[in-house]
């Protein structure tokens, strides 16, 4: 025994010998998620979703991606697809690409203050804005309702979506409605007789919309103010946690109903619900980071930090928040999840009318026996999307907690 | 006149104001109205002692704001005080004659400005006091005093110089001018109040400019009915019990409640499992039970159109609103013809482009039929010949050409000359609860070229919106319509302005004179002529897309004996339940 601790002077937890740089607070966490199925499964789950919501046209709709008339081939989903849909494509592959930058960037940027992450962060989101301003300003989407499923047998040669089928029911669609799930319609048909599972496609993306750009918006805004607050205390501290109290008494539900009414007709109700919910939510991750802040104002490094004149933005930005930043996550997660919880309550109620899981779920309610398909569909991938987000937050949580850690 | 909502495609009837007679505004489909027809004597049968007695359990689909028959505002005031209240005359439920109710006899002189009626000596309130000539002036002067918030009924009375007491028994009603509804209005659109109870509340403070103390009455009204108030426990339910002091032959029933299930899918299972005997439904749940199994044991369904049904329609707003700040800074809003639905042919190219028939069967499942006018179609002033503009695309399309809209730069939606295109706002109650039909609409005009911009908001907002005139097209219904009902009030371009009920701002000459003629017309040949010109007239211009003519819709248990359907409907108070088989708690709501 004694024989061990002189020979192997500095062996760490796991036996092996410290050698490099220490591991980042990042890598931990990481590493520890890792080492759940659960958060991996849940991971992969989003990940699954987050395609299913982005190459909606391609598994169901009206428009076919390979269309041959007369000798002549065209690509006409291409042509159908919106800018935001674009842009929305661009931006989950440079997320999804974005580890690999980091790991390529990682070797040049070794010392002190240039974390690879930031510089990956804003390469990557600067390529899309690019291609975003760049289809804003240059593409106009064709916008033509085509008959193309009218017109297939005029075609040589088409290749539709994998369910072949208008995406809203017109009158046509009207002579289906309420099927039982079949071949044709896997989920069976709803009470226009529209396609179930297009619709459960479709409503993945007002899911993961609503979920992460409210989430997205709450966040930012809390993290900033939740830092500067704990960061400055005194009075600032003090002024912005009334402000905080006061948007906490906000009844959410019931300014988004007011809100709903009052805003223009060219704004998509689905976004005013996004951006209100986004506004008011910030208040939890607003706490957490002020009383983050307020510990880790005191470390050793941040008085080290100080002591070598770096500025005070650059202190928050690069070594207070990110040091905060793990437990926020948690909340994150769980705010998706009660995001996408809210958009069904708001079409439970009637007020939004973008297709969504919500809608389909109302669709259903009145009609628990005959229309099983319309609202166990719905329900179920309200009931996936929640579970998962839950899973990882809970994950991130059990991962960040060092009396788990062994 | 007043607003009420009926859900689309269920029973939900929300609104504001709404008098004791005329029409209502609804949001299509099935309607509470259904039960809405009051008794007449002369019907109801003489009820044996066995007969006599037990509950009769309904059901109301919302909760009622207030009890006031004058003051009240929505449907579920009329389903209270149907049993409460009696008017003057009343119309045979067959025949359609009027038939004294509290008055026994009446005179109208041949111009038809001076009616009179005789009141019955035996007519009692349930207090126990005489119906008088007083209490008819009184609830006169009550409606048409400023003060009391009961404007939608007082704009009936608008052309009535007075109503003055003869003798005890006897009250004379001088109108203005001619008018073929004089007699309807004056005898049966008020329910008679008593005034030695009601004189103190109406005139409690002179000093006080408002609101006076009767509009803040809420429950507890005294009538002459065959029924008297008795409680009403919120979000629960509404008893009413027989008044013993009625002057007239006694109901069958003991008790009436109605009970308060704002779920449509809850009251169908409390039906089917007993607790109601009586319950207005919704196509579909129609469509649903028309192959139950307990159908014709436990159950009877029936089906019949009345006036009260009205119809639903798409109203195309036919001018657009500009606020313009004057120089004494107040705002005033100019009508411009509106850049769209201000063209007739385009308004009938709308029409020719939704296919009501195939809408009528999918979504409502047949219920009801495609609607040509504005009138009653089992009445005389519907003209029968006139046939619904078919679905034919085509056609549509021809006429959007001609107004100008067509697409121009090949990009799929339709422009007019200026390149503008052809986008529209259309407002929608959330109240209403069905999407169905917004979203097939916005798809099918979405595929010829016409974008839809759907709006949903809340039925407050809306009826506001509606009272502004900001909206491009509306869905709605008329509910609560008369056997013969006067145009004046919705199609008349002086009911334009002040909120009145041309909110679509139909504007026409011809239809403005024909309205005008029609009504000071006492010939009834001669009056419907030119109702049958004024039909087509609207039939040609389509200020609305007419939809549908709406059937009431009932499941009524086979506990209750004595179910007659006549030409105004059902009548509740004709039934009773036989004593083996009334259930043992008497209706108390579980």
């Amino acid at each position: 025994m004694s024989d061990t601790q002189t020979t192997r002077p500095a062996a760490r937890e796991g036996g092996e010998p410290l050698t490099g740089p220490p591991r980042t607070y990042g890598a931990i966490v990481w590493g520890q998620l890792r080492k759940r199925a659960s958060a991996m499964i849940s991971l992969a789950v989003i990940i699954v979703l987050a395609l299913v919501a982005i190459l909606a046209p391609f598994i169901g709709g009206e428009v076919p991606i390979r269309w041959v008339q007369a000798g002549e081939t065209s690509w006409p989903i291409f042509r159908h697809l919106t800018n935001s849909e674009y842009a929305a494509m661009a931006g989950f592959a440079l997320l999804l690409t974005l580890p690999l930058t980091v790991r390529r960037l990682r070797p040049r940027f070794e010392q002190i203050g240039a974390s690879p992450w930031v510089r990956g962060v804003l390469i990557h989101g600067g390529l899309w804005l690019a291609v975003t301003v760049t289809l804003a300003v240059f593409r106009e989407p064709e916008r033509r309702y085509g008959f193309y499923l009218e017109r297939a047998h005029e075609a040589d040669s088409s290749w539709f979506p994998l369910i072949a089928y208008p995406r809203h029911p017109g009158y046509q669609e009207l002579e289906i409605k309420e099927q039982p799930p079949s071949w044709q319609h896997p989920l069976g048909t709803g009470r226009l007789g529209d396609d179930i599972l297009i619709g459960i496609v479709y409503g993945a993306r007002t899911a993961m919309s609503i979920g992460f750009v409210a989430v997205g918006i709450s966040m930012t805004i809390g993290v900033l103010l939740g830092a500067l607050s704990g960061y400055f205390s005194g009075w600032i501290d003090l002024a912005m946690m009334r402000i905080a109290e006061v948007f906490m008494l906000i009844p959410r539900l019931i300014l988004i109903i007011i809100i709903l009414t009052v805003i223009p007709t060219w704004i998509p109700p689905v976004w005013a619900v996004v951006v209100v919910l986004g506004i008011t939510g910030w208040t939890g991750s607003y706490r957490m980071m002020r009383a983050q802040l307020l510990q880790i104002r005191g470390e050793d490094y941040m008085t080290a930090a100080r002591a070598l004149a770096i500025p005070t933005w650059r202190l928050l930005v690069r070594h207070a928040i990110p040091n905060g930043l793990a437990p926020i996550l948690v909340g994150a997660a769980f705010g998706v999840a009660s995001a996408v919880f809210l958009e069904a309550t708001l079409a439970f109620l009637d007020l939004v009318e973008t297709p969504s899981w919500g809608t389909l779920l109302v669709d259903g309610r009145q009609h628990l026996q005959d229309l099983w398909w319309v609202w166990a569909s719905a329900g179920t991938a309200i009931f996936v999307t929640v579970f998962v987000y839950n899973l990882l937050g809970e994950a991130i949580r059990d991962a960040i907690d060092p009396r788990l850690k062994v | 006149m007043g607003y009420a909502s009926i859900r689309v495609g269920s029973i939900r009837t929300r609104g504001t104001a709404c008098g004791q007679a005329g029409l209502f505004l609804a949001l299509t489909a099935v309607c509470m109205a259904a039960a809405l027809l009051p008794a007449r004597a002369d019907t109801i049968p003489n009820f044996t002692a066995e007969q006599m007695g037990g509950t009769l359990r309904q059901m109301m689909n919302a909760e009622p704001r207030n009890l006031n028959p004058l003051t009240g505002k929505d449907l579920y005031e009329r389903l209270v005080n149907v049993y409460v209240y009696e008017r003057l005359i009343e119309r045979h439920p067959d025949t359609l004659e009027f038939e004294g109710r509290l008055a026994e006899r009446w005179e109208v002189s041949p111009d038809g400005r001076i009616v009179t009626f005789y009141l019955r000596p035996e007519a009692r309130f349930s207090d126990g006091h005489p119906v008088t000539a007083d209490d008819v002036v009184f609830t006169y002067e009550t409606v048409t005093d400023a003060k009391i918030d009961c404007r939608s009924l007082a704009s009936y009375f608008k052309d009535c110089r007075k109503c003055e007491k003869v003798d005890d028994r006897t009250v004379r009603y001088t109108w203005k001018e001619p008018y073929f509804k004089t007699l309807e209005v004056s005898g049966s659109f008020s329910p008679i109040l008593p005034k030695h109870v009601y004189e103190k509340h109406v005139r409690a403070d002179p000093e006080s400019e408002d609101p006076k103390h009767f509009n803040k009455l809420v429950q507890g009204f005294i009538g002459s009915g065959p029924y008297k108030f008795v409680k009403w426990t919120t979000g629960q339910e509404i008893v009413l019990a027989r008044n013993e002091n009625y002057w007239g032959k006694p109901r069958a029933f003991d008790r009436i409640v109605y009970r308060i299930i704002t779920d449509t899918q809850a009251s169908v299972q409390a039906f089917l499992a007993g607790e109601l005997d009586d319950l207005p439904i919704t196509p579909e749940w129609w469509d649903k039970l028309t192959d139950h199994e307990e159908r014709g044991k436990t159950f009877r369904m029936y089906r019949y159109a009345t006036p009260a049904n009205g119809y639903s329609y798409i109203g195309w707003n036919g001018a657009k609103y500009r606020s313009v700040t004057k120089s004494d800074g107040t705002e005033d809003r100019i009508a411009e013809p509106h850049p769209i639905f201000g063209d007739k042919r385009v308004r009938r190219a709308m029409t020719h482009l939704i296919d009501r028939k195939r809408i009528l069967k999918h979504l409502y499942y047949d219920v009801g039929q495609v609607a040509t006018g504005t009138f009653w179609p089992h009445g005389p002033q519907h003209d029968p010949e006139i046939q619904p503009w078919p679905c034919d695309r085509a056609e549509a399309m021809r006429l959007l050409k001609e107004a100008g809209w067509e697409d121009r730069d090949r990009d799929g939606w339709l422009e007019d000359r200026t390149g503008k295109r052809f986008s529209f706002e259309w407002t929608f109650s959330t109240t209403g609860g069905d999407t169905r039909l917004p979203r097939l609409l916005k798809e099918v005009f979405r595929r010829v070229g016409i974008e839809v911009r759907t709006r949903f908001i809340e039925w407050s907002v809306f009826v506001l919106k509606l009272d502004r005139r900001e909206f491009d097209a509306v869905i709605l219904a008329w509910g609560g319509g008369d056997v013969e009902s006067d145009p004046y009030q919705i199609w008349h371009s002086d009911q334009v302005r002040d909120q009145g009920h041309n909110f679509i701002t139909f504007r026409n000459a011809e239809a403005d004179r024909l309205i005008m003629t029609a009504r000071a017309e006492l010939d009834p040949v001669k009056r419907n002529a030119l109702y049958y010109q004024f039909h087509r007239l609207l039939h040609e211009e389509q200020p609305y897309t007419f939809f549908i003519a709406r059937e009431s819709l009932r499941l009524i248990s086979t506990r209750v004996e004595g179910v007659k359907v006549r030409r105004l409907g059902i009548e509740n108070q004709e039934w009773w339940i036989p004593k083996q088989k009334r259930p043992g708690q008497g209706g108390q709501a579980p």
